[in-house]
């Protein structure tokens, strides 16, 4: 089988359709993601044992679990419990509940990184704590987590294939349906592959990009 | 109950799970005094000093600033958990200096100092400027408003954190071993810049330090302190040239020895 390049320009624009698709997902799941797992940071500093524990079982039970199956479960199995809700919405809040376990954590080593002095300081200001926490802690917890948050992002783009097990219609989903109707498989999945890479690439790059302008303040 | 004292501890226990730390302590402070607290390592000097912040709360007991409960209220005759709000009323009064700066490294010097008092206070900032432009001249660093903690020496962070402290004008200042950190000769200037301060202002200032020529220069009194309890109180004279008890020779030997 030999790479047919009018064939390849023919299919471009639905692939490229569907990166929107991947990309969107992948935008939106990670601001939930962001945002949910500095809510679990949150309240596993609180000091209430209640709290933390039960913070604490929800995300290990959302890491031990495999995504895939969250999102058959979320798909097919709250439907019959009278739950329906779209798949793109079904994928990006999946995919941001899953992915909020792993930030938790990175928030949790970012936060335990700041001396208690900074706390005590903030405190005997008089800062509230929730001042405190936003304009004294997480101002320095954040810049040097941003590579490990960085690479949660790249791989939640790699894991929005997924997605398409649950008939959103992103970048492999459209390959796929691609070379079922013309059974051409070479050109879309190679491009789809090929789109994969050039985006975390350039993901990777704005990271690093990222972390020396943090640095270069410092 | 006596009105007139800025700081009374009545009573007071402070445990670590399973380290007592202070057992029963009682200590009045007058307005204006400067008291200076010394002892051996892990005798509670800065638990006192802590709970006095609200860093920390004891476990019973009473802490009275101006003759009102920091902790507790009396509603419908009954002595009661006071508010967060009535907490953070009496924690206004209140500022204190630490051993390690605390600065925040990612605010300029001046944001350090203009922070409390815009967000706390609900200062105009213009305001909260102007003031911390004269507090940084006051402790000789009108030239680093712009610069960031980490350009400094451990010295002018040292005088940055007191002017931040300053800057919400407590009546009640506190000192944990502020020159610890520092060499001899700037710790000596920061000291220096602290004698000044304590001469032009009225604040009662509460003192941990290892420096006895400072403690003999600044305090009203001195109060020797050991395994969470006072075991000396007097002026410098009576406890650092005539102490009383054994255990405060032994001490003072230690530290002119080491000094
Ligand atoms: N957060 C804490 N948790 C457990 N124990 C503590 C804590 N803070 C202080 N302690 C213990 O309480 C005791 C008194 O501590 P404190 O810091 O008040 O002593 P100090 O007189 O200031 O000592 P130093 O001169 O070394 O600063 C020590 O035994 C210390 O180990
Ligand atoms: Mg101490």
């Amino acid at each position: 089988m030999m790479w047919n390049w009018s064939f390849a320009w023919h299919i471009l624009p639905t692939i490229l359709h569907g990166m929107v698709i991947t990309i969107e997902a992948t935008i939106l799941g990670m601001l939930l993601a962001l945002v949910l797992g500095l809510f679990w940071a949150g309240l596993l500093l609180l000091p209430n044992r209640w709290i933390f524990w039960s913070t604490h079982g929800i995300t290990e039970f959302i890491r031990d679990t495999p995504l895939l199956i969250q999102l058959f479960f979320c798909y097919y199995v709250l439907p019959e419990i009278g739950i329906t809700i779209p798949a793109l919405l079904t994928g990006i809040t999946v995919l941001g509940i899953n992915y909020s376990a792993y930030t938790a954590e990175v928030y949790r080593a970012g936060l335990q990184n700041i001396p208690r002095g900074q706390w005590d300081a903030a405190k005997a200001l008089n800062f509230t704590t929730w001042q405190t926490f936003t304009r004294i802690i997480l101002p320095q917890a954040i810049p040097p987590i941003v590579p490990a948050m960085g690479n949660n992002l790249i791989a939640m783009f790699k894991d929005t294939p997924l997605l398409s097990t649950i008939t959103v219609m992103e970048m492999l989903d459209r390959a796929m349906i691609i070379g079922d109707k013309t059974f051409r498989y070479l050109e879309p999945l190679t491009m789809v592959g090929i789109l994969f890479l050039i985006i975390s690439l350039m993901a990777s790059a704005l990271i690093g990009f990222t972390q020396r302008k943090i640095l270069v303040r410092r | 109950m006596n009105h007139k004292a800025s700081i009374e501890f009545a009573n007071i226990h402070k445990s670590y799970q399973r380290t007592v730390v202070l057992e029963n302590l009682n200590l009045t402070v007058a307005p204006g005094e400067h008291v200076v607290i010394i002892g051996p390592s892990g005798s509670g000097k800065s638990t006192i000093l802590r709970l006095l912040m609200t860093l920390e709360k004891p476990d019973s007991g009473e802490i009275l600033i101006e003759g009102e409960s920091v902790w507790h209220t009396t509603r419908d005759g009954r002595n009661v958990d006071a508010s967060p709000a009535h907490i953070r009323r009496m924690r206004g009064k209140v500022g204190m200096v630490f051993q390690h700066f605390n600065l925040f490294p990612h605010l300029r010097v001046l944001q350090n100092i203009t922070e409390a008092p815009i967000r706390v206070m609900g200062m105009p900032r213009s305001q909260a400027v102007r003031r911390a432009t004269d507090l940084l001249d006051r402790v000789g660093l009108a030239d680093k408003a712009e610069a960031w903690p980490a350009e400094l020496s451990g010295g002018q962070k040292q005088r940055v954190a007191i002017a931040r402290a300053l800057a919400l004008q407590p009546r009640i200042m506190l000192f944990d071993e502020i020159t610890s950190a520092l060499d001899p000769e700037i710790a000596g200037q920061v000291l220096q810049l602290v004698l000044d301060l304590a001469k032009q202002t009225e604040m009662t200032m509460l003192f941990v330090t290892h420096q006895m020529r400072f403690a003999r220069q600044i305090a009203d009194r001195v109060l020797f302190f050991d395994r969470g309890r006072i075991i000396e109180n007097g002026t410098p004279e009576q406890v650092l040239d005539h102490p009383q008890q054994p255990r405060t020779r032994e001490f003072l030997n230690n530290v002119f020895q080491a000094s």
